[in-house]
């Protein structure tokens, strides 16, 4: 982890790295992501299913399967966990213009604002610096295989509310109600507009949502990888998608006691070995 | 909650219970959740359009008389804690925000302010100026300074502590690029040093604010901010810099000229009194349970 990007996830709560996938490595995953896309549920291989987003998306191909450690964020996820690094879980989001309704979840919340400490209480969620170090017990890293430009819609961020000391008003934002499902503009919310082969990671303690997917000819694709500390709770794959997996991500989404270093995490770069 | 200083026992007070009132009798109308929020994540804080047009013309014509013909002004006036600008130093929303992110409850009473004011100064810029205001970047990481650092930030769930704090009353329009304060938001609880790009005025980082006349913006010292050259040929910026600090603490030894203090309403003077603890209140009994 940089030091440029050390302080912009302290005082933001985010980090955008932009165009880390490339070349073979970006056509051949958003190959895959399309091929889990377009899959009729009938035909899918045994462990994936959809049930709002395209589960355990990270392990339909080893394209996908190897940005769990992928270079540029294999040095973040090892400061974050303190070198203890788990995996947890591993959607595919796809966002679509006609998937989204106006609706009394709108109403109530516009944007769908939300973060940890709403989700599993104060005391869930851990963000602290030391020793020179972030230390973060619940993030999220969303690999993009599609681009979004102004104005599409997708993922907003209130930066800096990681480390917010009040509550959130549950009217931060306001409904458009001409729109009936987004919230007015508003100067609190940053719009991330990721292209593909970006990454953006966000601290769950950090306060997101989203907007409507507004273009009718573009959809929105991206994984949804989750981690924690080795140390703090364990998987749920099922056996088809444990199979399915490389050592090295075996051993990244295996639980570990507090202190034990796992061999990938000795290493500075993983590549996956089958 | 807050503690008193004996055995964890609670503050009997909250923020919106003191100094309910500015010394004109004015009424503080106390901040808002969402004002609250932002002032803590953000380390700055703008409140649009405070001022009437009636008071706005008459502080920025006092502003240039200032600047151009302070000879036109009594002599205990001749300074930005004077004149129509003195109805600056405790506004309601000054009050507002100083009873929340700055006042000791147990030094605040109904005729007497929980927290002193520091200093002022007039900022008068435009396009045509000589020695243009440079880009200066300073300040940040307030959470990592010990007390008795003024620039210090300090928060606990449901409450903070802004340290010394500036007050900007722009009493002209401020567009974004016209050259308002600049600001990291969120580098007031930064934990690490600022990287290269932050000490050059075009990095990405930097935020500013757009505002019609008679807006205030409150920040804390402690959030890294900047002033930058003005480049709006059609107007000045004509800001008022104010600062505040708990009654504890004195970064300075700005105060009004004596004949101007004397004058004002006793509530007001409280503004200027010493910086210590014990005793330092007027109109009850120092009492440290509040």
């Amino acid at each position: 982890m940089t030091p440029k990007q050390r302080y912009l996830f302290d005082v933001t709560g985010y980090l955008h790295l932009e165009n880390v996938i490339t070349g073979d490595a970006l056509a051949e995953a958003a190959e895959a992501v399309d091929r889990y896309i377009t899959c009729p549920p009938d035909a899918l291989p045994p462990g994936f299913e959809i049930q709002g987003l395209h589960q355990h998306g990270f392990a339909f191909d080893k394209s996908l399967e190897c940005l769990t450690s992928h270079a540029a964020l294999w040095p973040i996820i090892k400061e974050l966990t303190d070198n203890q690094p788990r995996f947890g879980r591993g959607s595919l989001k796809h966002d679509k213009h006609d998937l989204w309704e106006a609706g009394e979840r709108a109403k109530v919340n516009p944007g769908g604002l939300h973060c940890a400490r709403d989700d599993y209480g104060w005391y869930s969620t851990r963000y602290e610096a030391g020793n020179g170090r972030i230390y973060c017990d619940n993030f999220v890293c969303f690999p993009y295989f599609t681009d979004v430009y102004p104005g599409d819609g997708g993922l907003i961020v209130i930066p800096g509310s990681h480390k917010s000391e009040f509550d959130r008003p549950k009217e931060l934002l306001t409904l458009d109600e001409a729109d009936g499902i987004d919230p007015l503009d508003d100067p609190v919310f940053v719009n991330i507009t990721p292209k593909a082969g970006d990454i953006v990671i966000i601290s769950e303690l950090l306060t997101h949502g989203v907007l409507r997917w507004k273009p009718k000819d573009r959809d929105r694709r991206f994984l949804v990888l989750r981690y924690f500390p080795q140390f703090s709770g364990a998987h749920s794959f099922p056996e088809p998608i444990l199979d399915r997996l490389s050592p090295e991500t075996l051993e990244l989404v295996a639980s570990a006691p507090y202190g034990h270093i796992k061999e990938i995490v000795k290493q500075d770069a993983v590549t996956l070995t089958v | 909650m807050k503690f008193n200083k004996d055995l964890g026992i609670p503050l009997a007070t909250t923020s919106a219970d003191i100094t309910q009132t500015n010394a004109d009798g004015k009424p503080v109308v106390p901040l808002t959740q969402e004002q609250k929020y932002l002032f803590d994540k953000n380390g700055w804080l703008l409140f649009p359009g405070v001022l009437t047009d009636s008071e706005i013309k008459e502080m920025r014509d006092f502003c240039y008389r200032l600047k151009h013909s302070p000879e036109t002004i009594p002599q205990h006036h001749r300074s930005t804690y004077g004149g129509p600008l003195e109805q600056l130093t405790d506004h309601p929303v000054v009050v507002a925000f100083g009873n929340e992110f700055l006042a000791s409850s147990y030094l605040a009473s109904d005729v007497c302010y929980g927290f002193r004011m520091e200093m002022s100064f007039l900022a008068l810029r435009s396009t045509k100026d000589e020695a243009p205001f440079t880009f200066h970047a300073h300040n940040g990481n307030g959470m990592l300074r010990m007390p008795g650092d003024c620039h210090q930030y300090a928060c606990l769930p449901g409450q903070a502590y802004s340290g010394l704090t500036r007050v900007v009353w722009e009493l002209n329009p401020v567009e974004k690029g016209d050259g308002g304060t600049m600001f990291i938001t969120g580098s007031h609880k930064a934990a690490y040093t600022a990287p290269d790009g932050a000490h050059t005025q075009d990095w990405e980082f930097w935020d500013t604010y757009s505002c019609p006349a008679g807006s205030v913006i409150i920040f804390t010292e402690a959030v890294t901010h900047s002033g930058q050259p003005w480049q709006n040929p059609d107007t000045d910026r004509v800001a008022v810099f104010n600062a505040y600090n708990s009654v504890d603490k004195r970064w300075s030894l700005s105060k009004p000229p004596q004949a101007l203090l004397e004058k004002m309403p006793p509530k007001r003077q409280t503004l200027f009194r010493d910086a210590y603890v014990k005793g330092n209140i007027t109109g009850t009994d120092f009492n440290m349970a509040l």
